[in-house]
């Protein structure tokens, strides 16, 4: 009997009244009376329960169970979006730093990728929705040997709200209230990428949403075992969703202000008039070293192209980064140096240049909703002004009435910033081109009967790794 | 080794001229002798999809799933008997039926397997035909299984039969011939 064909037809009638066949897999008998063989699986099978991951791969390597599977890589989001978000660990809780303990409308996350929307219809191609769909997905499919469902994301998600979101918050609103200030107003001419690590991305952009229509672009799910916390960035989007969704609201009234006469709108669109900020999560290339036990949600930054840009009217980029030591991010390092190349000034400041005056007399906040006290480029209130010195894309304002702006007396590292062209696993001097082998990948059990996904490899510690060893079906 | 069973007859009107009694033939007449577990999976995942597209017009039908060795060998061979005696087949042709007397035919297409009890596929068979008493008969819950089938891994089937009453039109049977107590298994599905 060939192994490659196991299945044989034994009867076989084909008559007017009926057309019929029986088949049979002999092999499977001559397996069963092989008792040894299945003592010493089962034995694998309960060591591998007890001492984890490592000797389950040994035990799958080891066995026979590879003619009836397969190991492939699969992008991991495909995977989640198909099998349920936290896929291959299902049963694992997900761990929110920082909870809020302010009232939260559960019901609300439904409507997550809706209320965070771009508010100017020209920055709506850029939006990458993915993270806020999470929460209100339906698992499409069950893997065979992953019987237990997904819960459903969004009745496990708590917001959160963390000192580090806190400052960043306070840092998106400095910037903002430059931009709100300056004469004449930049309008749509600028973009602003921010790169912080996703909570404080995500609080950035709420702390600035006065001056920048926020464009969010983070292209992953959340997951128990995720390389990527991105359960800590929605639920950091979570927190200030009503925010965001007020802020919609408003953002179609500005919309019926006069459009900037220095914005190139394309043809038969309306100028945009708050300039787009684009929200990243600078977590997404973490360091990603055992498939055995993390799941890899990695994904690379989704940034306007520069003719893009160009054809809105953008001619100014600023890139957030945490400090202004930073350099830009691999997977932004051919999107950023492309856009120096047509034409763009690209800029980089960080995040951390926006500080406390130490001497301001605001006082302390008085209430949640009490934005004191608040912070300055140069962490002074008389050097906040300096940034258009430092940035000169207007004339520098002054921080009163016949004052200069002083100079900051820290150094700001990121002023000096041009972007130049590294090769690294993410970047080649072609957007889009470099990606290291695996990236955004997780290992799963194919079936070679039917190729369809049984499970997850490896970091379960389920059935499929006792079936491999014993009965392999 | 122990076994599970699962198996499914569905009774579907047969309309002369239809394909679908030609193509279900097809998926028992069209196969080679010996199979591996991918051309095995795709004759069954044809038959579903066959099925699946006959449930509107389907009339009753019938599905196990036991996980009892004993009670598993028993029906399995009670299945494989309704094929190996002929036991559901017409003596004789029925004739083909007179278009505007209404006269209906019906064809029977049967599967059945026998399963590796305790294998994940055994496990996912068993969380598929998890159906509430009140459930059991209705066409949703055949589509819900024949669906399923696309989660069996062959690895774990030991055995398997399907045949399809009849092969060629004149030889469908009757209301009357479905009435016989020897159809009684076959439920009128709802829904």
């Amino acid at each position: 009997m060939s192994e490659q064909d196991p299945f044989v037809r034994e009867e076989f009638l084909d008559k007017p009244g009926i057309v019929g066949a029986r088949w049979w897999q002999r092999s499977l008998e001559a397996a069963d009376v092989d008792t040894g063989r299945r003592a010493v699986i089962g034995l694998f099978a309960a060591g591998a329960v007890l001492t984890g991951v490592g000797m389950i791969a040994a035990v799958a390597g080891a066995s026979s169970g590879s003619d009836d599977y397969r190991t492939e890589a699969r992008a991991a989001l495909d995977l989640q979006q198909e099998y349920g978000w936290s896929f291959g660990a299902t049963a694992e809780p997900l761990t929110f730093d920082g909870t809020s303990k302010r009232p939260f409308a559960r019901d609300a996350l439904g409507k997550l990728a809706d209320d965070l929307r771009p508010s100017v219809t020209a920055h709506v191609p850029f939006y990458v929705p993915t993270l806020f769909q999470a929460p209100s997905a339906l698992q499409r499919n069950a893997a065979a040997e992953d019987p237990v469902p997904s819960a459903p994301l969004r009745d496990v998600l708590q917001p959160i709200f963390t000192p580090a979101m806190d400052v960043a918050y306070r840092r998106g609103k400095a910037l903002a209230a430059l931009f709100t200030g300056a004469t004449p107003p930049l309008g749509g001419a600028v973009l602003v990428v921010v790169d912080l690590p996703g909570p404080e991305s995500i609080a950035f952009a709420a702390g600035a949403v006065a001056a920048f229509d926020p464009v969010f672009a983070i292209d992953n799910w959340p997951h128990p075992r995720g390389v990527v916390p991105a359960h800590q960035t929605l639920a950091a989007a979570a927190y200030y969703q009503p925010l965001f969704a007020r802020r919609a609201g408003k953002a179609l009234s500005l919309g019926a202000l006069p459009p900037d006469p220095r914005l190139k709108a394309p043809p038969g669109q309306a100028a945009a008039v708050l300039p787009a900020m684009v929200v990243l999560d600078r977590r997404r290339l973490d360091a990603y070293t055992d498939d055995s036990s993390q799941f890899d949600n990695r994904h690379v930054a989704r940034v306007p192209g520069a003719a893009a840009l160009k054809a809105q009217g953008v001619s100014r980029v600023l890139y957030v980064t945490p400090a202004g030591t930073d350099k830009d991010l691999d997977d932004l390092n051919d999107d950023l140096v492309l856009y120096g190349r047509a034409g763009l000034t690209v800029k980089l400041v960080g995040a951390d240049a926006f500080g406390r005056d130490a001497h301001d007399g605001a006082g302390p906040a008085s209430g949640p909703d009490d934005d004191r006290p608040f912070y300055y480029y140069g962490s002074r209130i008389g050097s906040s002004g300096w940034f258009w010195h430092d940035y000169p894309w207007i004339k520098a304002s002054p921080a009163a009435p016949g004052t200069d702006p002083e100079q900051p007396t820290v150094k700001l590292a990121g002023v000096a910033y041009a972007p130049a062209l590294r090769v690294t696993p993410f970047s080649s001097g072609n957007p889009g081109a470099a990606r290291p082998t695996g990236f955004g990948t997780v290992p799963v059990i194919i079936s070679v009967a039917t190729g369809l996904v049984l499970g997850a490899k490896l970091f379960r510690s389920g059935s499929w790794n006792r079936a491999a060893g014993g009965w392999g079906g | 080794m122990e076994h599970s069973i699962f198996a499914m007859e569905v009774c579907a009107r047969l309309v002369p001229e239809s394909p679908l009694r030609a193509a279900l033939a097809e998926v028992i007449q069209g196969v080679p002798e010996r199979m591996n577990l991918h051309q095995k999976w795709q004759q069954h995942q044809r038959a579903a999809a066959l099925l699946l597209d006959a449930l509107p017009t389907a009339t009753r039908g019938c599905w196990d799933y036991f996980d009892d060795d004993g009670r598993a060998l028993g029906d399995y061979d009670m299945w494989t008997k309704g094929m190996v005696t002929e036991e559901g087949v017409r003596p004789e042709p029925s004739g083909l039926p007179d278009p505007y007397r209404g006269d209906a035919r019906y064809l029977t297409f049967t599967l059945a397997m026998l399963i590796v009890q305790g294998s994940p596929t055994d496990r996912m068979m068993k969380e598929l035909c998890n159906i509430p008493e009140a459930s059991l008969w209705q066409r949703a819950t055949f589509a819900r299984i024949l669906r399923g089938l696309a989660q069996v891994s062959f690895a774990s089937v030991k055995s398997d039969v399907l045949y399809l009453i009849p092969r060629d039109d004149g030889w469908a049977l009757t209301a009357q011939d479905l009435a016989a107590t020897k159809f009684e298994y076959l439920r009128t599905l709802e829904g």
